[in-house]
């Protein structure tokens, strides 16, 4: 089985990114390879947890739903007739769980990165303490100045590559044309935002 | 300052790509996944793909040994004895720390014959080893790291083990 290279600071997963990459295990895995699932679980976690986290402020619920949605995916594994469609499945998958979930409880919709840009309590904020760097503490306050659907969106696209943004806006219920392959409205306010206004720019590294 | 709507409808470029790795890396920072939540999604499904029962760690004992090559009483050595029991099947191996990197375990398996699959970190191929028909089987150079066995049986069931760090 080959190995997919995963690390998981590692943006660049393959060459053709997260769809491609998952769609190869995904069909190994519809094929008989039991260990392409492992693989495929260790792919995609990363950005299950961070679609399910936009949604939901409780790190249990979180995890509830990413574990439920992938025994789903092996439950219902030969309805996907498709491979290239199992991102967009366990995205959408991930969302309903979370969403089931919450419906008892909390009807309110609130973000998870709103609370810690904005933590309860100001004076515990250990994040702060960890941004040595201007440039990202400008980053964290742009990403703020943003809508929540903005938010939620660029946080879930982060954890993919540039052929995958288009499909998993669809995913997260965007409407057509939020992004990919142009920039859509919600990558543009971000780079408006670390555009200085003297002229230079903070969005190169 | 270009106009946002043609920003907006520019195409994806190379500095909207750093900004958005660079913007993982703070959320990542910020919000990580829970470090066992992959493999504990593996262990579900593969609970669920088995339909196997779940054994439970039921002992976990390190003893310091005296090799009896290098009987230095100052040189001893620790062996981790882990037992985990399940209704349909057991297990218990002696895990020889052979360095910081390499294992052997020497183990039993009830009931005999059974198969025992090792489960292990980083994506490495999953090792499988037959037991003997008294349960006895030895697998050397394995690696260190979590790991979780399964145990199937000739009638097809199975017995999946929790996680233990080797």
């Amino acid at each position: 089985m080959a190995t997919i290279g995963i690390r998981p600071d590692d943006a660049a997963v393959t060459g053709d990114g997260l769809i491609a990459a998952s769609a190869r295990a995904f069909a190994a895995y519809q094929e008989g390879d039991e260990q392409a699932m492992a693989d495929l679980v260790r792919l995609l976690t990363p950005i299950l947890w961070h679609t399910a986290r936009g949604q939901c402020d409780d790190r249990a619920t979180a995890e509830e739903a990413v574990q439920q949605s992938w025994l789903a995916l092996v439950d219902r594994r030969d309805t996907i007739r498709d491979p290239q469609a199992v991102l967009g499945w366990l995205l959408t998958t991930v969302r309903r769980t979370v969403w089931a979930s919450r419906r008892g409880r909390d009807r309110r919709r609130g973000p998870s990165l709103d609370d810690i840009v904005e933590p309860a309590d100001p004076t515990a904020d250990p994040l702060q303490q960890t941004l040595t760097r201007d440039a990202d503490r400008r980053l964290w306050s742009a990403v703020a100045g943003l809508t929540p659907r903005c938010r939620h969106l660029l946080r879930v696209i982060a954890f993919a590559d540039r052929p995958d943004y288009h499909e998993i806006a669809v995913a997260l219920g965007m409407p057509v044309g939020s992004i990919g392959p142009t920039r859509g409205r919600c990558l543009a306010k971000l780079r408006e935002a670390m555009t200085d206004p003297n002229g230079g720019s903070d969005a190169r590294p | 300052m270009p106009d946002p709507d043609d920003l907006a409808e520019g195409a994806i470029d190379d500095t909207d790509v750093v900004l958005l790795q660079r913007l993982r890396r703070l959320v990542d920072a910020a919000d990580p996944v829970p470090a066992d939540l992959a493999l504990r999604s593996e262990i579900a499904i593969t609970v669920a793909a088995l339909e196997a029962e779940v054994a439970q760690l039921v002992a976990d004992a390190v003893e310091p040994v005296l090799r009896a090559e290098d009987p230095d009483p100052a040189s001893t050595t620790t062996t981790d004895t882990i037992t985990f029991a399940g209704a349909t099947a057991s297990l218990s191996v002696l895990v020889d720390r052979v360095d910081e990197t390499r294992v052997i375990l020497d183990g039993w398996v009830i009931p005999g014959g059974a198969v025992i699959e090792i489960h292990g970190p980083g994506g490495g191929p999953v090792r499988t080893v037959t037991s003997t028909d008294t349960g006895r089987f030895v697998v050397d150079g394995l690696p260190t790291g979590p790991t979780w066995f399964v145990i199937r049986r000739d009638d097809g069931r199975a017995t999946v083990t929790p996680v233990v760090e080797l």
